[in-house]
């Protein structure tokens, strides 16, 4: 598995879209303050003008890294199989499993890097451009970090584990998407009718990020501000982890080529 | 006693309803050159990708250097290189980089593996083109280096000439040879072109219908595959010693029916009956065979076939139960 992961990251060094996905991101991120910043000086009464509604944007919907994880594994593996590079590292005789968490430790890898750098570009364009002040500070979204990695990371196992499963990238996506997503919000509509469910349902990141957070222009409560939120946000993708870490490596060691 | 490095016994792989491979049995010598023929969907891919690992067999077991457990077979597949239909590649990765990447994945040291195999597989101009950019020849090498970065000590390789001209072809034979003359690299090589597999291979294995038909020697093959000349005489003793006095061909035999069999005649046919005449014999019968390889393929199909039928008449007449 180490040659694997050496192999890997040798590859994304050597490719071009880490660079260009982290310089896309990053331009995003300090345009986004720009225009915001141009808005401000130029329009009497904006509101928006602010670090604190900056922050906001990422503040309040934690999923996106989950979102971003997908779409950084897809990059990285959607045509593994097709275009026979998972079949070669077979041949060489590496455990489905040894791809499996490899694939994982560098995709993880890639995504600190780029999440570092993107966030750092965002920060700091926001506190050098934009006025300081509001409810949601740097605090919030730093935090956030740490709260969601281990949430992001379960989701990033997950969508190594359906890129693996099928060749489709779309139906990848919508099993992906049925699992983070539809099936979460389905559970808590029916916990809505059937109370035994909810709890099961509010242990969910979709549904407690959603339900137990209020971030806007006037306040900023975060799941991670308090000890509790905090842990049940470590706790939920601890459990996400081990559960697709699993069934990642169960279904990996089944899956023929 | 024979070394098998490669051996599968009773191997059956099915799809679904589909039987792609039907208790295949192979044995592959060590330092051998082995190759695997068959049609179109015979099951060579199929069984490639069985010992390459890229899929289970539904029953049955494979052998490599004598190991058939899980984890041994992945510890045994560090020594071998494959190319499995077409060969695998990152196509943002240049050509150099591609080799590279394999070698840093197999754990093998030193940079200038990289160099030589470029060298050795004739692509070294192309070490800075993007993998997508190469023509199909040109990915068949490139599979072909990163196939061997690893020193293997077994190749696999699944229809490697798809796609060559013909001098690629040539030098990827010629390559072949060195590799398994220099150093003992036991090939298992699978073809339906079966002209080019003659020309290379020590042992045969015929496959149709996901079925090996038959195992057989490169030196059986030639005694199967080589142009005879029957002649029925009506004295064959006195004709065989005009035969050797004449011609001084050592090459045949009086068989029980009292015709001779000359294998590999050196002159056309006329020349055969002319002498007879001129020994005041007379030609009873003169026939020309040639069987080739395709020949022989062809005819062993057709008996795998019609002995099959035949077992299943019996079958549902509940002849042999």
């Amino acid at each position: 598995m180490g040659n694997y992961i050496k192999s890997e990251c040798y590859r994304l060094i050597c490719s071009k879209w880490i660079y260009v996905m982290g310089g896309v991101l990053a331009a995003l991120a300090f345009l986004y303050n720009l225009v915001s910043y141009l808005f401000y000086i130029h329009t009497p009464d904006f509101r928006y003008g602010t670090t604190s509604f900056a922050f906001s944007n990422l503040v309040a919907y934690p999923m996106l890294y989950c979102y971003a994880a997908f779409l950084i594994a897809d990059l990285l593996w959607e045509a593994d199989t097709r275009n026979g590079t998972h079949g070669n590292s077979i041949s060489w005789g590496i455990p489905r499993t040894g791809i499996f968490l490899g694939k994982c430790v560098v995709g993880i890898l890639a995504s600190l890097i780029l999440l570092a750098v993107t966030i750092t570009v965002f920060a700091v364009s926001s506190l050098l451009l934009l006025e300081h002040g509001g409810p949601t500070r740097l605090q919030d979204l730093l935090m956030e970090i740490p709260a969601v990695s281990l949430i992001a990371i379960s989701s990033f196992l997950l969508s190594v584990l359906v890129l693996e499963l099928f060749d489709r990238m779309i139906v990848s996506l919508l099993t992906w998407l049925s699992v983070m997503v539809v099936i979460p919000r389905i559970l808590f509509f029916l916990g809505m009718k059937i109370h035994a469910l909810m709890p099961v349902a509010l242990w969910m990141p979709e549904n407690f990020f959603s339900v137990e957070m209020s971030v806007n222009m006037s306040r900023c409560i975060t799941l991670w501000s308090s000890p509790e939120g905090m842990a049940k946000c470590l706790i939920s993708g601890a459990v996400g982890i081990l559960l697709f870490g699993a069934a990642g490596i169960c279904l990996a060691e089944k899956k023929e080529l | 006693m024979k070394e098998y490095v490669l051996e599968t016994k009773s191997v059956t792989k099915s799809y679904g309803s589909l039987l792609a491979l039907d208790r295949a049995d192979i044995h592959v010598e060590k330092g051998s050159i082995y190759g695997l023929i068959g049609d179109n969907g015979a099951g060579k891919s199929t069984l490639l990708k069985l010992l390459a690992g890229h899929v289970f067999a539904t029953s049955g077991e494979i052998f490599l250097f004598g190991q058939k457990e899980k984890k041994e077979l992945e510890r045994c597949r560090r020594q071998t290189g494959a190319i499995i239909e077409h060969p695998g590649f990152f196509p943002g990765l240049t050509v150099r980089q591609m080799l590279e990447y394999c070698r840093i994945q197999r754990g093998i040291p030193g940079k200038e593996k990289v160099e030589k195999y470029l060298k050795l597989t004739g692509i070294s101009e192309k070490q800075n083109c993007k993998c997508n950019t190469l023509s199909l020849g040109q990915k068949q090498r490139l599979g072909l280096a990163m196939a061997l970065i690893g020193e293997p000590q077994v190749l696999l390789l699944d229809e490697p000439i798809n796609g060559l001209d013909p001098s690629g072809i040539l030098e990827l034979r010629n390559l072949l040879r060195r590799l398994n003359e220099e150093r003992r690299i036991t090939i298992l090589i699978s073809s339906h072109i079966l002209s080019e597999l003659q020309q290379i291979a020590d042992f045969f294995g015929f496959l149709s219908r996901g079925r090996i038909l038959k195992e057989i020697s490169a030196e059986h093959l030639q005694e199967k595959c080589t142009s005879y000349l029957n002649i029925l005489v009506s004295d064959a003793e006195l004709y065989a010693a005009a035969l050797e006095q004449r011609t001084r061909e050592q090459s045949f035999r009086i068989l029980p029916d009292r015709s001779l069999q000359i294998t590999c005649p050196q002159k056309e046919p006329e020349f055969y009956s002319q002498l007879a005449m001129e020994q005041g014999l007379s030609v009873k019968r003169l026939e020309q065979h040639h069987a080739s390889l395709e020949d022989y393929y062809v005819n062993l199909k057709e008996n795998c076939r019609v002995f099959s039928e035949n077992n299943s008449v019996i079958l549902k007449k509940g002849g042999y139960r």
